[in-house]
């Protein structure tokens, strides 16, 4: 699963940009729309005005014609009823006058002149000169008069129409424009009302799109949670619980709630000596897994769990997961295997001891007299015993390389004394086959860092299986060389060849069976040890028939010599014949330290030549002498005396036991004694280091 | 140890006593005495004369070896115990070691070489 980057902010200075320019944006066009509204009203009023200037003038003229029909009618009837119209008309001719602003004043001479010649016709009249009245009015002047007054009235008149129309123009000009300004800002701000609907319902979709997903993502954690087998803890870096699923709380009894913010050693209790989760978790309580842990129920009952611990990282901090998986199944499974193993090796072996038993020593005894068929019926049975016997070590050692308890030592040694003994040990076998075995040696000796008795084991199970593939009068030829660099044993036969369908799956279980008459583990064995001291086995076609079975190992310099035993880990040469004991010291003491075995004198020498060990565990009597000979020989490399612990149950001279930093007794001090005597000197070696 | 030794067996196997008592017979220095059961074991210890070591078989019924080492060490606090048995895994050596064993003789042994595997294991 790809960790998700978490969803980007969004950005503060684009939404505070938009919130500020958009109303800016919109009061200036607001603005500006009421800026043309006013002018548009004031072209409006102006144009009214010039509208009513020009019906004054109008109405002025009116006027004037009023009074000078009122003076025509007295000059005509000499009626003084027809001049009553006079004197009103002459007032509102000053009432229009004053309203008709600019204009009036420019008429004002030529009406005052106008009246002045109505008046002065009239006084004519009412001093009884109406003669004199006509010839005035007959003269035509009060006719110039009038028609310079029209004249000037209709030209004040057409110059205020000619305003007010302009006027009425600019009105609906600006009138116009605030009415396009009012739809650009309709339409602007709709525009920004739809944006910000639009922008509410994405955001809103968006936060229902993610909350929904958050839902499910919950709702399907949620699930796992609930329906995986294990129990899951959520737990805090400081060893708080914060979650347990179900599976947990079947498993140990709690519920959720009895367990939210408790301590993690509630349920996982501390051994003695290691008490907090860093010290048994690993520093920083890394992920890992950590098997057999004991786990304590509610009811105060322990069960066996294996701990996997992973980190969850969060934005409120780290958490580590535990994934606690009940291994009681599993270690009763081992259990019972372990057993049936044990019972069906044990069972077997018992009868097998007495037939071979039976058949040895029938076959040491004379057996001159005997008819030739006996002897060779003995020797079947003694071979088929035998092979029963390999099946069972074959199938213990499965085991063993199964459950990870195939011990390898890694010592160095010359593989040309690994195909000696082989050949040794195949020549009765072969001899029986009319079948000659060649062992073609290196000229110098091929070393490698390995166990004797594991690569014997190889060698010989790839001569035997050469022998059973081969026809009677074969030869079948081993061979030590250093090739490309590493040190390779090669046994080549004459037999007719790994058949087709076996030739990819023949180093598996079970496979090789058929072709070799053996177990069908061998080559699977051999193959597991080979691999594990670094090498590779193989097998191939050879030139003009025969099959060639091959490995090959890393070639030991000086250099890697050195490195054999690894850096840090203390190396303990045990000189010891017993061999069944060696290797139970080393798998007892495999956690602390390198056991190197010698079983005797010579082989002690060498290894305390090229192997150089912290510690000298001696047996007194061995095969090839007294270990008190060794004994002025264990020095380090600056000539410091090793300590040394003496095993043994020969009687040890004081002087010898002055040397030794221990001497234990086999028989009086058990196994247990011995292991902790000697992780009590690694520790003060440790100590002193 | 080259001397002549006086060993008791203890098996429930029958045919294996018969084996071992041939096998060892094959060292003209070694007396065996083989019995089947913890209590004749006991019984040939109290009768005398002493023993220069045991050879127990580890699965029995009644009492295995390591608990008839127990028995044994109680009587004799010192002599010493060979456990020959058909388990070889390194685990149930280290237990018979732990228990106290001298030595473990792995069956099937080789009969012909028997008492010199025996003897390599005394002092």
């Amino acid at each position: 699963m790809t960790a998700l980057a978490p969803p980007a902010p969004p950005s503060r200075w684009r939404f505070l940009l938009i919130a500020t320019l958009t109303p800016l944006l919109l009061a200036a066009l607001i603005g500006w729309t009421g800026v043309e509204h006013a002018r548009s009203l004031e072209a409006q009023a102006e144009a009214a005005r010039s509208f009513e200037r020009e019906r004054v003038l109008l109405l002025l003229m009116s006027a004037v014609k009023d009074a000078e029909t009122a003076q025509r009618g007295l000059l005509l009837t000499g009626d003084r009823a027809f001049l009553a119209p006079y004197a009103p008309a002459r007032a509102e001719v000053e009432r229009l006058l004053g309203a008709a602003g600019a204009a009036g004043r420019s008429l004002r001479p030529a009406i005052a002149a106008k009246f002045a010649e109505l008046d002065a016709t009239i006084a004519l009249f009412e001093r009884g000169d109406a003669a004199a009245m006509r010839r005035e009015v007959a003269s035509g002047r009060g006719k110039r008069i009038m028609d310079a007054l029209r004249d000037a009235v209709a030209a004040a008149a057409a110059a205020e129409r000619t305003r007010s129309a302009e006027r009425s123009a600019s009105f609906r000009r600006h009138r116009d424009d605030s009415y396009r300004l009012l739809e650009v800002s309709g339409a602007l701000a709709g525009l920004i009302l739809l944006g910000i609907i639009l922008a509410l319902w994405r955001s809103l979709s968006e936060r229902h799109a993610a909350a929904r997903a958050a839902h499910e993502a919950a709702t399907r954690h949620a699930a796992i949670l609930a329906s995986t087998t294990d129990t899951l803890l959520i737990v805090t870096t400081g060893g708080t619980i914060e979650t347990i699923n179900a599976a947990g709380q079947d498993l140990l009894g709690y519920s959720a709630a009895e367990l939210s913010a408790r301590d993690l050693a509630t349920v996982l209790p501390s051994r003695a000596g290691d008490d907090d989760l860093r010290a048994r978790f690993g520093a920083g309580a890394a992920r890992g897994v950590f098997p057999d842990q004991v786990a304590r129920r509610r009811d105060g009952s322990d069960v066996t769990v294996d701990v996997a611990i992973g980190v969850m990282h969060g934005p409120d901090g780290d958490r580590l997961v535990l994934s606690l998986r009940d291994a009681s199944d599993r270690l009763r499974i081992a259990r019972a295997k372990d057993e049936l193993i044990s019972t069906v090796s044990h069972e077997l072996r018992t009868p097998l001891t007495s037939v071979v038993g039976s058949l040895a020593l029938l076959r040491a005894a004379d057996a001159g007299e005997w008819p030739p068929q006996a002897v060779r019926l003995v020797a079947i049975a003694d071979n088929n015993a035998r092979r029963l016997i390999r099946l069972i070590d074959d199938m213990l050692d499965v085991d063993r390389i199964e459950s990870g308890q195939l011990t390898i030592a890694r010592k160095p040694l010359d593989l040309r004394t690994i195909t000696a003994q082989a050949t040794l040990d195949g020549e009765g076998v072969a001899q029986r086959h009319a079948m000659t075995l060649v062992d073609v040696v290196a000229p110098a000796p091929v070393m490698v860092a390995g166990d004797v008795g594991r690569l014997l084991q190889v060698v010989t199970n790839l001569v035997s299986n050469a022998i059973h593939a081969s026809a009677r009068g074969d030869t079948v030829t081993l061979r030590t060389e250093v090739a490309g660099g590493r040190a390779r044993v090669s046994v080549d036969d004459h037999g007719p060849g790994v058949p087709a369908d076996l030739r990819s799956r023949l180093f598996d279980r079970f496979q090789s069976q058929r072709a070799s008459g053996g177990t069908g583990l061998g080559l699977a064995i051999a193959r597991e040890i080979v691999r594990r001291l670094d090498g590779t086995i193989w097998f191939e076609d050879r030139a003009g028939g025969g099959t060639r079975f091959a490995f090959d190992l890393p070639l030991l310099t000086d250099a890697t010599g050195d490195a054999a035993g690894q850096a840090g880990t203390p190396l303990i040469l045990h000189v010891d014949d017993d061999h069944d004991l060696c290797e139970a010291m080393t798998v007892a003491l495999e956690d602390v330290a390198t056991m190197i075995c010698a079983k005797g004198l010579d082989a002690a020498r060498a290894d305390m030549r090229d192997r150089r060990p912290t510690l000298v565990l001696l047996d007194m009597a061995l095969g090839d002498g007294t270990g008190a000979a060794l004994i002025p020989e264990l020095l380090d490399a600056c000539g410091q005396p090793i300590p040394l612990v003496l095993l043994t149950a020969a009687d040890v001279p004081p002087e010898i036991a002055r040397r030794a930093t221990a001497v234990l007794v086999k028989g009086r001090h058990d196994l247990a004694a011995v292991v902790e005597t000697i992780r009590r000197q690694l520790r003060e070696l440790g100590a002193h280091r | 140890m080259t001397g002549p030794l006086r060993l008791l067996l203890v098996d429930d196997d029958p045919d294996i006593r018969t084996i071992v008592t041939l096998a060892l017979g094959l060292d003209p220095a070694m007396t065996l005495v083989a019995v089947g059961t913890p209590d004749e074991a006991l019984a040939a210890i109290a009768a005398g004369p002493p023993f220069d070591a045991a050879l127990l078989d580890v699965t029995m019924p009644v009492m295995d070896g390591p608990a008839l080492l127990g028995a044994v060490r109680a009587i004799v606090p010192d002599l010493p115990v060979i456990f020959m048995t058909a388990h070889s895994r390194a685990h149930e050596l280290v237990a018979l070691y732990a228990a106290g064993a001298r030595g473990v003789i792995v069956k099937p042994f080789d009969p012909l070489t028997l008492a010199v595997q025996v003897r390599a294991l005394l002092p």
